[in-house]
């Protein structure tokens, strides 16, 4: 029988209203405990305050039996309690071996030693999987999952006694987030826990020994995962059980709508052919790195092409070429980045002028000059069609949940008059709950005759979505699936097809994250 | 018109103006003679210099770039109209429109340097400032030129209205800037590439012309910052306009706009210029001497982006 290592009793705490309400949580050493609960259900918040970022307004916290009430993130970490949070903590102009060093440089009198500094952050970078990374890098040329890595090896960089991670897994692949689970088991030790904060209901059962439900603040529930299964956890965290109903295909006619020809991207060496029809939604898989988003981006006009043009299919057989970003937009296609806060919304513009950004012509009067009334009447019509909550369409938009502010963007191309949506992570952070409601506008979306193109690193998604999957494997395609001819050890087989050509029989994992 | 009634700028403006009556009443009360028509004349024909060169720095600030040579272009400019009328005996009319569209020219090419290349503009303008500085040397050759009375008619008051014609030309300025960033494409273009130029391309939005538009903006009107600085000393100065960039970045932050880009206002930047007017002539009055002058100025614009940020509460951060 292990000992509770952490030890939290009736804790609240209160923002503008209460967001934890007498919580009782028990951590035994020598587990993996994970939480779950939808966004806004205090799962932050709690392990903020057990990290020392926020202070608890009443109830006690005891750490090996002992009061624990760090006043800062370093008191935490003396404490031997180390965080790695969901907003990326990583400092851009640092080097990946400084990033994942930073709690603790190795030096003498204030002098960094390079050599033992390389040594340490190649052992950890080795131990999350990014071992073929340039440790001299800066951190701000990685993509979000070799970010989100180099955050957990920070996060372990330092002794621990209780490790705290916050949707460590968000921007994974199916195989990275095995490597990591797998160095999570090794890290847990008699001495040791981990809370482990995820939407990922599967994976939460595949790696956690016990896991707890909160919803609105309050801990609802906490079992043994041999126990439970993902139904159960969905029902504990939504009162009502979000069942997502197959959608039917699309019944109308179909028509070319985007055809891309012969694209080479640097990333994708071999060229790519793709057509999207209106009325379908084509998903994109391949594990991170395999040059899913690159290829997105530059069909977008946003990444370099090397060679290959895309065609955007107008009626009475003509066609035109965008070449960058605001040509595709004239050619109503549009585009939803990956990292949602700093290239999908505007921070600090309020929520009307995020929709009306792609499509202000419209509200153009002479001489050119805005028509607010006329934008302001478009925009309610928008937030209601797609039922955005938010108080005012004044509204900063920072202050809407992540869902809404993803249905912003839906609404700014469906303001723009787009007929072709090419998305990057749609879901990515989203709870059950907002993810349904997303999918929900683009199969609507889809039903008016529209096509879409989506990549996503969860394969469930793309199944659920797509009518059709292609699939990338280090920068190749490496195959094309239907609906009735998929399955998930099909498309996974494809998306790793190029990595075990290449390594006959043990894959090799360093590969992937290259 | 209350199209957008009690939005959070509108709340903004009536801290800023309140900021300002305060200090008006504040100089009231403590000096003799601060109420008077000779100190409203004073701050009057002081003012529309600042202003326009204000209005640029505002716009400038928002798209997410500074611009420090706009001290020496309104030299620059100043020189040039000034050498032209009594070296050249250019007519006034021409040698105005040199002198404004040599600021033109130095505000396209320093943003077609920055958007052409990337660069940055805190580096490109630094380098302006010296080349304009020196250029307006050149074109003066290194004397003050005695322009006379003609172009001071500017900066007289019209009998009847109270006002100059460059106060007159210089608040048209800040109403038509105030319009291009409220009510057109072009305004919301820049807001939304100083708030994230990765998102605004997203958008659609071509950054080039914005970023070179706005920079032209800029150089124009301290173009015309010159005109205005030569109508009011009556002569063209190559050093005038020193430390004037500064003055205006000031005004434009205690007007409640952003340095990180993507927030501001003009009718805010405008009444911090007044703010800033205000406080000199009323320090003045005061008997202050010159090194006290600055070294209130220089708190009060502390306090002012102090204030912003309480307003806004203490732990927004500016990412």
């Amino acid at each position: 029988m292990s000992s509770a290592l952490l030890e939290i009793s009736d804790l609240s705490k209160k923002f503008a209203e209460p967001v934890l309400r007498d919580i009782n949580f028990e951590v035994h050493s020598g587990t993996i405990h994970g939480l779950v609960g939808q966004n806004g259900a205090g799962k932050s918040t709690l392990t903020n305050i057990i990290a020392g970022f926020l202070s608890a307004d009443s109830g006690r916290i005891l750490l090996d039996g002992r009061p624990h009430t760090p006043k800062t993130v370093a008191d935490a970490n003396l404490r031997g309690v180390s965080l790695a949070v969901q907003e990326m903590s990583l400092i851009d102009n640092l080097s990946v071996a400084e990033n994942i060093m930073l709690r603790t440089f190795p030096a003498e009198f204030g002098i960094i030693k390079e050599r033992q500094l390389l040594g340490s952050a190649r052992q950890l970078a080795e131990k999350v999987g990014l071992g073929s990374i340039d440790l001299q890098r800066q951190v701000s040329s990685l993509t979000l999952a070799q970010r989100q890595l180099v955050e957990l090896a920070k996060a372990i960089s330092c002794p621990f006694r209780l490790l705290i991670l916050d949707e460590p897994t968000a921007a994974l692949t199916e195989a990275q987030t095995k490597i990591i689970h797998d160095l999570l088991r090794g890290l847990v030790q008699s001495s040791r826990a981990i809370i482990y904060i995820s939407h990922r209901l599967d994976d939460v059962l595949e790696l956690c020994d016990k896991v707890s439900v909160l919803r609105d603040g309050i801990l609802i529930n906490t079992r043994k995962t041999c126990d439970i299964d993902a139904s159960w956890l969905i029902k504990e965290m939504s009162e009502s059980t979000g069942e997502i109903e197959e959608k039917h295909c699309f019944k109308g006619q179909k028509s070319k709508r985007l055809s891309v020809l012969d694209m080479v991207t640097p990333r994708t060496k071999n060229p790519i052919d793709l057509t999207i029809h209106g009325g379908e939604i084509v998903g994109l898989a391949g594990l991170a790195g395999s040059g899913r988003s690159e290829l997105l981006k530059a069909i977008y006009g946003l990444e370099e092409r090397l060679s290959g043009s895309v065609k955007v299919h107008l009626e009475n057989e003509q066609w035109l070429s965008p070449m960058n970003a605001s040509e595709s937009v004239s050619a109503c296609v549009g585009f939803i980045p990956e990292d949602r806060k700093t290239q999908g919304v505007f921070l600090g513009q309020d929520v009307c002028s995020n929709i009306t950004i792609s499509s202000l012509r419209r509200f153009c009067t002479w001489p050119k000059s805005l028509d607010l009334i006329k934008e302001r009447e478009a925009v309610t019509a928008l937030i209601s069609k797609l039922s955005i909550v938010c108080s005012s369409f004044y509204q900063s938009i920072e202050t809407l949940s992540g869902g809404n502010q993803q249905k912003a963007l839906v609404g700014r191309w469906l303001m723009a008059g787009c007929n072709i949506l090419l998305l990057d992570e749609p879901t990515r952070g989203m709870d059950v709950g907002a993810k349904a409601a997303l999918h929900g506008e683009l199969f609507a979306f889809r039903d008016r005759g529209n096509g879409l193109l989506i990549v996503s690193s969860e394969l469930e998604e793309l199944m659920l979505l797509c009518d059709r999957i292609v699939v990338l494997s280090d920068g190749e395609c490496s195959g094309e699936f239907t609906r009735h001819a998929w399955s998930k050890e099909l498309i996974l087989d494809a998306a790793f097809r190029a990595y075990k050509v290449k390594n006959t029989e043990t894959f090799n994992a360093e590969k992937i994250f290259d | 018109m209350l199209r957008r009634s009690l939005t959070n700028q509108r709340i903004e403006y009536v801290y800023i103006f309140l900021s300002l009556l305060l200090l008006v009443a504040l100089f009231g009360f403590t000096t003799d003679h601060f109420l008077s028509l000779q100190t409203l004349s004073a701050i009057m024909s002081q003012l529309p210099a600042l202003t326009v060169v204000t209005v640029g720095m505002t716009l400038v600030l928002i798209v997410g770039g500074i611009d420090l040579s706009v001290g020496s272009v309104v030299a620059l400019s100043a020189c040039i109209i000034g050498t032209a009328i009594v070296s050249h005996d250019v007519p006034m009319i021409l040698a105005v429109l040199l002198g404004v569209f040599s600021g033109t020219i130095m505000g396209f090419s320093t943003g077609y340097l920055i958007a052409r290349f990337s660069l940055p503009a805190f580096i490109v303008t630094l380098g302006m400032l010296e080349v304009a500085r020196g250029m307006s040397y050149l074109s003066s050759d290194s004397q003050t030129v005695y322009v006379g009375s003609d172009i001071q008619k500017l900066a007289l008051p019209i009998t009847g209205i109270g006002i100059s014609i460059s106060m007159i030309m210089a608040l048209l300025a800040v109403i038509s800037a105030h319009f291009v960033l409220t009510r057109t494409i072009f305004g919301r273009y820049i807001i939304a590439i100083g708030t994230s130029e990765t998102a605004a391309r997203i958008s659609g939005i071509k950054i080039r012309p914005y970023t070179i538009g706005v920079f032209t903006l800029s150089g124009t009107l301290a173009g015309l910052g010159g005109l205005f600085n030569l109508a009011y000393i009556g002569s063209a100065d190559p050093n005038t306009g020193i430390g004037l960039e500064l003055s205006a970045i000031a005004a434009a932050v205690i007007g409640g706009t952003s340095l990180m880009g993507g927030r501001g206002s003009i009718i805010g930047a405008f009444i911090g210029v007044l703010i800033i007017a205000v406080l000199q002539n009323g320090l003045a009055q005061l008997g202050l001497s010159e090194p006290s002058k600055l070294i209130i100025t220089g708190l009060v614009i502390i306090f002012a982006v102090l204030a912003d940020r309480f307003r806004r509460g203490p732990n927004r951060t500016d990412t």
